[in-house]
C-alpha cells in the first residue's frame, strides 16, 4: 500500500465511523479494527451476540450445467453429491498441493456461491477462469454489490429470529436460506469464524442503510444486546477456535494436510493437487499445525521460531492472548515428532526463550 | 493551576491535554511528581494508535542512568510490541507497581493512574506544554488523514 492508495470502503462503511470504530487498512480495505476494544468484543461475542463486517470478502456466483464437476475438480472437497441448502468448507490447491485459497461452497436451486478471502479474489477468479475454459461454467464477482455481515454469538439465533421473521432456528450447521427482505433477497449461511454459533448473511448493498438499524439501532441509540465487533476480535475468536487463516496457516507453500486440515479433502477423488496429496500421506507429513500454550503473557507472533533445546522445529502462525482463558496460546507448523500433548518447546520472543506446551487444539470450544 | 486542561479536538479525535505537564513529540506526558522527580506516560493519542496492551516490561535497571531516546522497555499490544523510549535523560528509578496487576490502566486513566515510570533527571527544551502539544498533534492527526483517505 502506498501512502496515495484510496481504501475500498464496504457499504457499512459509514455506520462503522459512526459507532466510533477504528478504522485500519485490511488488503486495501478501509475496516474497523476495534470499537469498544479487542477483549471486550471478544467477550461479548462469547456471551451475547456481535455483528462482524466481513463484506471484504469475494462473493463469486457460478452458473451452468457444469458446476458441479468443475467445482469437484477445483476443490479438495467431495462436491458431488452436494445438497441444495447445503455449504462446505474446502481448500482450492494448486497441482502441487499448494493452498491457494480456503472457500465457503453453496449449493443453491440454480447456481453455486464461492465465498473466498477477500485479499484472494483476484487470484481465485484468475483460477476459476482459467480452469472453466471449454466448459458450460459461467462467473459472476458479486461481491461489490452486495454486503456480508456476520452475526455470531449464543444469543444470535434468538436475535436473528425476532428481526427476519424466519424460523432460522431449525436451520442446521452449515445449512443456507434465502428470503425476500424488504423486496431484496437475503442469504443467511448458519456457519461462522468464532466458534460460536451464529450466522453470516449476504444482502444487497442497496439495503444496508434499511437493514443496520434493526441490527445495531444507531450510535445515540444502540442496541442493547448486538453489538459491533472488528477484526481485532474476530483474529482472537478465531485462534481460540483454533480455525485457520490464509496468510497465517494456510498459504501456497503448506498443503492442507500439514495445515491439519484432511477433514476437508477426499483423496478418493481426482481434484487439482489430488496427486501431489496422496503422494504426499504416503511419504509421511514432516510438519503439521499444532497448539501451544506460553508461560507469561507475551505473544507469539507469526514467523518466530519454535525449538526443543537447541533443535529449531518450526515456526508460529498465528499467536494471541487468549480473552477467554487468560492465557497466551499459539498455533504453530512443527516437526511431527514434538506434537505430542504435554511436550516442552521453547519459543524464540524477541530474543528471548518462553517456554510453551503443546496442548489440544480448539482452545475453546463453546459449552453445549 | 492543577487539574486544569485544555480541550482538543481535530477529525474524529478528541482529548483532553492537562496543564500540569510536559508533552514530548514521541507523544509522552512528563509531570513533576517531586522536585526534580518526573513521571512519564502514555497521552490520551499514544494509547489510541498503540490499541489495548496485554503486556509491558522494563529493560532497564532501577537507579540506572537513562538519556532522551533510551529504549527502556517494551509494551505489548494485540497487533505488535512497541520499544518504550525514555523522554528525557536521568536516573530511571521505577515502574508503576499498579500496571502489574492492571495493565488496563494505561488506557483507560492514562494521565493519572496508567503513568508508566519515574526518571529523576531533567526535561529537554524540546518538550512543550499544553498548548504545544496540540500543535503536535495537528501535525500528527494530518499525517494520518493524508495517509488514509
Amino acid at each position: 500500500m502506498t501512502d496515495t492508495t484510496i481504501l475500498q470502503k464496504t457499504p457499512l462503511h459509514d455506520a462503522h465511523v459512526d459507532f466510533g470504530g477504528r478504522m485500519v487498512d485490511f488488503s486495501g480495505w478501509s475496516l474497523p479494527i476495534s470499537f469498544a476494544g479487542i477483549t471486550e468484543e471478544h467477550r461479548h461475542t462469547r456471551n451475547a451476540c456481535s455483528v462482524f463486517d466481513v463484506s471484504h470478502m469475494g462473493r463469486l456466483v457460478l452458473t451452468g450445467e457444469d458446476c458441479e464437476s468443475f467445482l469437484n475438480r477445483i476443490c479438495t472437497r467431495n462436491l458431488m453429491e452436494a445438497e441444495v441448502g447445503r455449504s462446505y468448507y474446502s481448500h482450492i490447491c494448486r497441482e502441487d498441493g499448494g493452498i491457494l485459497d480456503d472457500v465457503i461452497v453453496s449449493r443453491f436451486e440454480d447456481r453455486w456461491g464461492v465465498v473466498c478471502n477477500g485479499a484472494n479474489r483476484q487470484k481465485i477468479v484468475g483460477w476459476l477462469d482459467q480452469h472453466r475454459e471449454g466448459t458450460d461454467v459461467l462467473l459472476r464477482d458479486e461481491t461489490t454489490s452486495t454486503a456480508m455481515v456476520a452475526v455470531q454469538g449464543p444469543k444470535t439465533m434468538e436475535l436473528a429470529a425476532e428481526i427476519t421473521g424466519q424460523d432460522l432456528a431449525s436451520m442446521k450447521r452449515y445449512r443456507h436460506v434465502s428470503y425476500e427482505f424488504m423486496g431484496m433477497k437475503v442469504t443467511v449461511y448458519r456457519c461462522g469464524y468464532t466458534g460460536e454459533d451464529g450466522v453470516e448473511v449476504v444482502i444487497p448493498a442497496g439495503i444496508v442503510k434499511l437493514l443496520l438499524p434493526r441490527l445495531l439501532g444507531n450510535p445515540k441509540k444502540p442496541h442493547p444486546i448486538i453489538k459491533p465487533a472488528g477484526l481485532g476480535a474476530r483474529d482472537t475468536l478465531r485462534i481460540e477456535a483454533a480455525m485457520p487463516l490464509y496468510g497465517h496457516e494456510l498459504s501456497e507453500d503448506v498443503d492442507p494436510l500439514s495445515a491439519g486440515q484432511a477433514w476437508c479433502v477426499d483423496l478418493n477423488k481426482e481434484f487439482l493437487g489430488a496427486d501431489a496429496m496422496r503422494k504426499k500421506k504416503a511419504e509421511g507429513l514432516l510438519k503439521q499445525m499444532t497448539g501451544l500454550e506460553l508461560d507469561g503473557r507475551r505473544i507469539a507472533r507469526q514467523h518466530q521460531r519454535v525449538f526443543v533445546g537447541a533443535n529449531d522445529v518450526g515456526e508460529i502462525t498465528s499467536g494471541t492472548l487468549s480473552p477467554t482463558i487468560g492465557k497466551s496460546i499459539a498455533m504453530a507448523f512443527v516437526d511431527v515428532s514434538c506434537r505430542e500433548e504435554g511436550t516442552f518447546v521453547e519459543v524464540e520472543i524477541s530474543g528471548k526463550r518462553v517456554g510453551a506446551r503443546v496442548v489440544k487444539m480448539p482452545f475453546y470450544t463453546k459449552p453445549k | 493551576m492543577e487539574n486544569k486542561s485544555i480541550q482538543y479536538k481535530r477529525s474524529r479525535f478528541s482529548t483532553r491535554l492537562p496543564s500540569d505537564r510536559l508533552y514530548s513529540a514521541s507523544h509522552f506526558w512528563l509531570k513533576e511528581a517531586q522536585p526534580g522527580e518526573w513521571r512519564v506516560g502514555f497521552t490520551k493519542f499514544a494509547t489510541r494508535i498503540l490499541g489495548e496492551p496485554v503486556e509491558l516490561d522494563f529493560e532497564v535497571e532501577a537507579q540506572s542512568q537513562v538519556r532522551a531516546g533510551t529504549i527502556v522497555g517494551w509494551i505489548e499490544g494485540f497487533k505488535a510490541v512497541t520499544d518504550l523510549y525514555c523522554p528525557l535523560d536521568g536516573c530511571f528509578s521505577g515502574a508503576n507497581p499498579e500496571l502489574d496487576e492492571e495493565i488496563c490502566l494505561i488506557q483507560n486513566d492514562p494521565y493519572g493512574r496508567g503513568w508508566l515510570y519515574v526518571v529523576d533527571g531533567t526535561p529537554p527544551a524540546e518538550c512543550v506544554d499544553a498548548d504545544g502539544y496540540a500543535k503536535v498533534l495537528d501535525g500528527a492527526i494530518d499525517d494520518m488523514m493524508g495517509k488514509s483517505t
